[in-house]
């Protein structure tokens, strides 16, 4: 068996090497990919942990479906929150900062959990890995989004600090629930889960350059 | 019957949900400098996720959701970011505007105050109290919040009076919401729905008049 330290180890490595060899906003990036790697190895331990003292203490019982539903995208979006939140809270940077460490964090949790996903399930059908592969990337890649326009909204207007990142935060774990619950069903559900995010972040795109081309075109 | 009648109410409630959040950002993209109707975007594209996952459970899972879920954190964050939007008005107050709502704290403090007393009523009905004690804080503020603009936008003309329609919605808002906890809490299933249903024509109403604020 794989632990998921081990995969850790080898995905951070080399990433830690580069820190000390980059600077300037690449640097940025890739040690806020760490964190989101760490964040997502640390999701496993924390999830098993919550469903296991939850079952314990008698308050819930949950199988593995139902914490994937209920229990994993709180815990997994207030993990990938946390290390965004301090960067915002302890360098006040500017606002498109606060975004590109939400993706970098977003992105890196996906990383892992692709990989996680790779080596406990198999990687025989290349179909399924591409299509998973994509999926939860473009889903945690709109969630950190979510995330780091909210708290880039309003992380600069005290009065509405707290409520705006809270909100945030509730919305992004919202949509992670939403597509956890897709993914766990089969058939029509399934192929609906994996296409929701794929959708969304073209959609997204497409808003973006159309801004950017409007930009452009006042320039 | 009662489990298809629900559904039917939260597919039309999906459907509002979503054209008010559709309504609220294309306003949003409008005026990009407007914080107030990003928010608001914010706020209703909240509200539709917890929906859409209330709905989704119903029909994968074939049960509602019971206990504390992912819908009731969406909700939680609705309620967030209709209070940031009456934290906001309320910062952008002047000095003397301030002066003006001084008189209006203390009345707007019955807003909270009738809030908890539900909060407590619902925890004696249904035995939850860490969900309820969730959901009162938020609502607790935005209740605070809201009265008091309501009160001081009448009144004083400098502050934000085209907003009043606006406010008067989010505390019609307030009471479709706490009429539904208790119709939950009673196990009044059919009422239930109905007050669901109203909450589908608020939303639209809010936008509605969001907009006519924004454009006096």
């Amino acid at each position: 068996m794989i632990y998921p330290v081990n995969i850790f180890i080898c995905l951070a490595a080399p990433l830690v090497i580069a820190l000390f060899l980059i600077k300037g906003r690449t640097r940025r990036f890739i040690a806020f990919f760490i964190c989101g790697l760490l964040a997502c190895l640390l999701a496993g331990y924390v999830n098993a942990f919550i469903a296991g003292a939850a079952a314990k203490n008698g308050y819930v019982s949950m199988t593995t479906a139902q914490s994937m539903v209920r229990l994993t995208p709180v815990c997994e979006e207030v993990l990938k929150a946390l290390p965004v939140f301090l960067y915002a809270a302890v360098f006040r940077p500017k606002r498109s900062g606060i975004v590109t460490v939400a993706l970098a964090v977003g992105l890196g949790f996906a990383t892992m959990e692709n990989t996680s996903q790779l080596m406990n399930y198999g990687a025989s059908q290349i179909l399924f890995v591409l299509t998973r592969g994509f999926a939860s990337g473009s889903m945690h890649a709109i969630c950190a989004a979510i995330l780091g326009y909210g708290l880039a909204f309003v992380y600069k207007r005290e009065r509405m600090a707290f409520t705006g990142s809270f909100a945030a935060l509730c919305a992004a774990a919202t949509f992670h629930g939403v597509y956890n619950m897709l993914v766990s069903a089969g058939g029509f559900w399934l192929a609906a889960g994996y296409a929701l995010p794929n959708i969304m972040a073209g959609g997204i795109m497409l808003c973006i350059m159309n801004a950017e081309l409007r930009i452009k075109n006042k320039n | 019957m009662i489990e298809t009648i629900d559904l039917i109410n939260q597919f039309i409630q999906l459907a509002c949900m979503a054209a008010a959040t559709a309504l609220a950002a294309r306003r949003a993209m409008r005026n990009r400098e407007s914080w107030f109707f990003q928010l608001l975007a914010g706020a209703f594209g909240c509200y539709f996720l917890g929906d859409l996952y209330y709905t989704l459970h119903l029909l994968i899972l074939g049960d509602y959701a019971v206990g504390f879920s992912a819908a009731d954190l969406s909700y939680l964050g609705s309620y967030s970011f209709l209070l940031s939007i009456g934290l906001g008005l309320t910062g952008e107050w002047s000095n003397a505007d301030k002066r003006a709502a001084k008189q209006y704290r203390r009345a707007a403090l019955t807003a909270p105050a009738v809030i908890i007393l539900l909060h407590i009523l619902y925890v004696y009905l249904s035995g939850n109290p860490v969900n309820n004690a969730l959901f009162c804080v938020p609502l607790a503020f935005l209740a605070y919040y809201t009265l008091l603009l309501f009160l001081t936008g009448g009144k004083d003309k400098k502050n934000e009076p085209s907003l009043r329609g606006y406010h008067w919605t989010v505390l019609l808002f307030l009471f479709v919401e706490n009429m539904m906890f208790l119709t939950s809490s009673l196990g009044f299933e059919l009422l239930f729905i109905v007050f669901d249903i109203m909450m589908s024509v608020t939303v639209l109403l809010m936008v509605r008049a969001a907009g006519k604020g924004a454009a006096a």
